[in-house]
């Protein structure tokens, strides 16, 4: 049978998918020139995160969860705290609450600025990597490391260390910076900011592919700051939900080729989209100044369903990131005390938070010894997968007439705009096309 | 020593940077980031160290601040359980995972130093101590010759140190094995002696 031929069968099965956080593949089979079957397969053990945390005290569950990501600890560490702190009653004061907010920027910026340089650029310029994009445009490629190495700096200070932080606990922090400490940082934030704007006018000049599907973007919202931490959930649909309806509204599914659980809207089925397109669109009004310029002025009209062009709205996250520390970093006084007190207690809560990737939902039951009883976790590449899927189903039939190689290309680059973690969501990716030759 | 662009130049002793790799919850493989715990913890003076939990692009960042960076990370070559490997890198020895490309969860030296040329960033000078592994069962011990071999590690660190700043150390020339660390640097009478025959076997 001839590849690509009418009548007849193909199957492309992308061995490694590459540039994402972790491990996986993808399965498309097309029949007579239509597209029949898409899988993104994941194969990555199950890591039993939720398991693990069954009978630990939930002091213990901010150092445990960081552990699920090297790339987005904080995310973890934050929506378990929110979630914990929903359980036990606890209410952390402004001071606190700030903090967070700084610390969640460092993750942010150190994230974006690793998918943006390194993990995405290159699909756009056509490199097969970040080493050969290097080669010819090592100013893009230095402002990327050391936008992540700023990132990493406001992380080490506030966490205690980049990776894994240990300074966040339920109630506050371990240990509250010292604002001499902090505006130590103010220089390198400023010239931050300055090089996130001109990571807006890189990417906004990319080559993007025509794709606009009719999304559904899920997002976390709050009536005055661009979502990090708190409160509601909100989607283009017109839903406006409380965290503790999420899993009503939202069902996790098991799929047989994947060790990730799909998630869709419980009512309907359908996938969803989370993440900082989603994010952007939601939210446009409350980023800051600069950020709000630099993505009206980059040419695109947002609310936008490209995609593709994901990689504009991370790097107008990157500049709001990048002013909101500095605001932060201004603004800041040291608290009298890091964390407040409370009274442990029986309780079950849950939040959501905004990882860099998206939305990302954690629920806790604890019992009045503050033991884990149960522990709930839906990361936002999980969420994702289903809509990923959807997606390639609607990508891939321009390709199917093409070599394995480019519909391998195609595939790739689409997933990729969603900066999977994998390793969150269970870990790469394998293209497997069957064309039944 | 030049910088990147070959302008500043600073005096003093080559600074060194001591990374820790390996994995904290998988046996042996955690021997790399023990030892530097306890050098961090000893408080030796002379020297950085660094946890590298990051991925290797965090190396980028260490190279600016270094003349010299010995990995210490336990290593699988065949020999026995606890032997250590002093070699300079990049070795033919030493086969990379060639991840990099696949996922940033993989990037390691040889993707780090690929983008150091790549960015014409200095490279440090680059030594590896391995510690050969005994078994990387999760959640398990250190196995004894392993552990035994990190203690002796730590124990003549100092001498290590000196060792490395000299340029003209037979250190540097190539693979060295010390089958049991007894017979090396427990052995040693003076920092010289480290690097007699007598006490490695060229690999």
């Amino acid at each position: 049978m001839a590849n690509g031929a009418e009548g007849f069968e193909k199957t492309v099965k992308i061995e490694c998918l590459t540039r994402v956080e972790g491990e996986g593949g993808i399965y498309v089979r097309a029949e007579g020139g239509e597209l029949r079957d898409v899988k993104l397969n994941i194969f990555e053990p199950p890591r039993f995160f939720e398991a693990f945390l069954r009978g630990r005290h939930f002091q213990e569950v901010p150092d445990i969860v960081a552990r699920i990501c090297g790339i987005c600890p904080v995310a973890y560490q934050m929506s378990a705290v929110h979630a914990l702190e929903a359980a036990l009653g606890v209410r952390p004061g402004a001071e606190i609450r700030m903090l967070r907010r700084l610390l969640y920027c460092g993750e942010w910026i150190e994230s974006h600025a690793l998918h943006i340089y390194l993990l995405n650029a290159p699909d756009y310029l056509g490199y097969e990597s970040a080493v050969a994009l290097a080669a010819d445009h090592p100013k893009e490629v230095e402002r990327g490391l050391r936008l992540k190495k700023i990132g990493n700096e406001l992380l080490d200070l506030l966490g205690g260390r980049a990776t894994h932080p240990v300074s966040v606990c339920v109630g506050g922090f371990y240990k509250a910076p010292k604002r001499k400490d902090l505006e130590k940082l103010r220089d390198d934030l400023v010239w931050a900011l300055d090089a996130a704007q001109e990571t807006v006018s890189f990417v906004a000049g990319l080559k993007f592919p025509e794709f606009a599907p009719d999304y559904e973007f899920v997002s976390v919202a709050h009536p005055a700051e661009y979502p990090m931490n708190e409160r509601r959930i909100i989607s283009s649909s017109g839903l406006n939900i409380d965290p503790a309806e999420f899993e009503q509204v939202f069902l996790e599914e098991h799929v047989a080729h994947s060790t990730a659980l799909h998630s869709v809207r419980a009512d309907r089925g359908s996938s969803y989209f989370v993440g900082p397109l989603a994010r952007l669109n939601l939210n446009f009004d409350k980023l800051l100044p600069r950020a709000q310029a630099a993505a009206r002025s980059c040419g695109i009209a947002w609310p936008c369903h490209n995609p593709f062009m994901g990689i504009v709205a991370r790097a107008v996250e990157l500049v709001h990131a990048c002013e909101e520390a500095l605001a932060l970093i201004d603004a800041y006084q040291e608290p009298a005390r890091s964390r407040v007190d409370f009274r442990v207690q029986a309780g079950e809560g849950c939040a959501a938070t905004e990882a860099p990737r998206g939305l990302l939902y954690h629920r806790y039951r604890i019992n009045d010894q503050g033991l884990v009883e149960a522990a709930k976790i839906i990361p936002p590449t999980a969420q994702n997968m289903r809509r990923i899927e959807d997606d390639l189903r609607q990508f891939l039939p321009g390709f199917l007439a093409q070599p394995e190689s480019e519909i391998a290309r195609a595939s790739e680059n689409l997933v990729r705009c969603y900066d999977p973690c994998i390793s969150c969501s269970t870990h790469f990716l394998k293209l497997k096309l069957d064309r039944g030759d | 020593m030049a910088s990147r662009n070959g302008e500043k130049v600073r005096s003093g002793p080559p600074r060194l940077l001591v990374v820790g790799c390996g994995g904290a919850l998988a046996g042996d493989d955690n021997v790399g980031l023990e030892i530097v715990h306890r050098l961090q913890a000893r408080g030796d003076g002379g020297c950085e160290f660094l946890v590298l939990a990051g991925g290797g692009l965090d190396l980028l960042y260490a190279f600016e601040k270094s003349e010299i960076v010995l990995f210490v990370d336990a290593v699988q070559s065949g020999a026995p359980a606890g032997t250590v490997h002093l070699l300079p890198l990049p070795s033919p020895e030493v086969v990379p995972r060639g991840m990099g490309r696949v996922s940033s969860h993989g990037w390691g030296l040889v993707e780090t130093l690929r983008l150091a040329h790549s960015l014409a960033i200095r490279v440090p000078r680059l030594m590896l101590l391995g510690v050969e592994l005994g078994s990387v069962t999760p959640g398990a011990p250190r196995t004894p010759r392993v552990e035994a071999a990190l203690e002796a590690v730590v124990e003549c660190f100092p001498e290590l140190q000196l060792a490395l700043r000299d340029s003209e150390s037979p250190l540097w020339s190539g693979h060295h094995s010390y089958e049991t660390l007894s017979h090396g640097f427990a052995r040693m009478d003076t920092e010289q002696e480290l690097l007699t025959k007598k006490a490695c076997t060229k690999g």
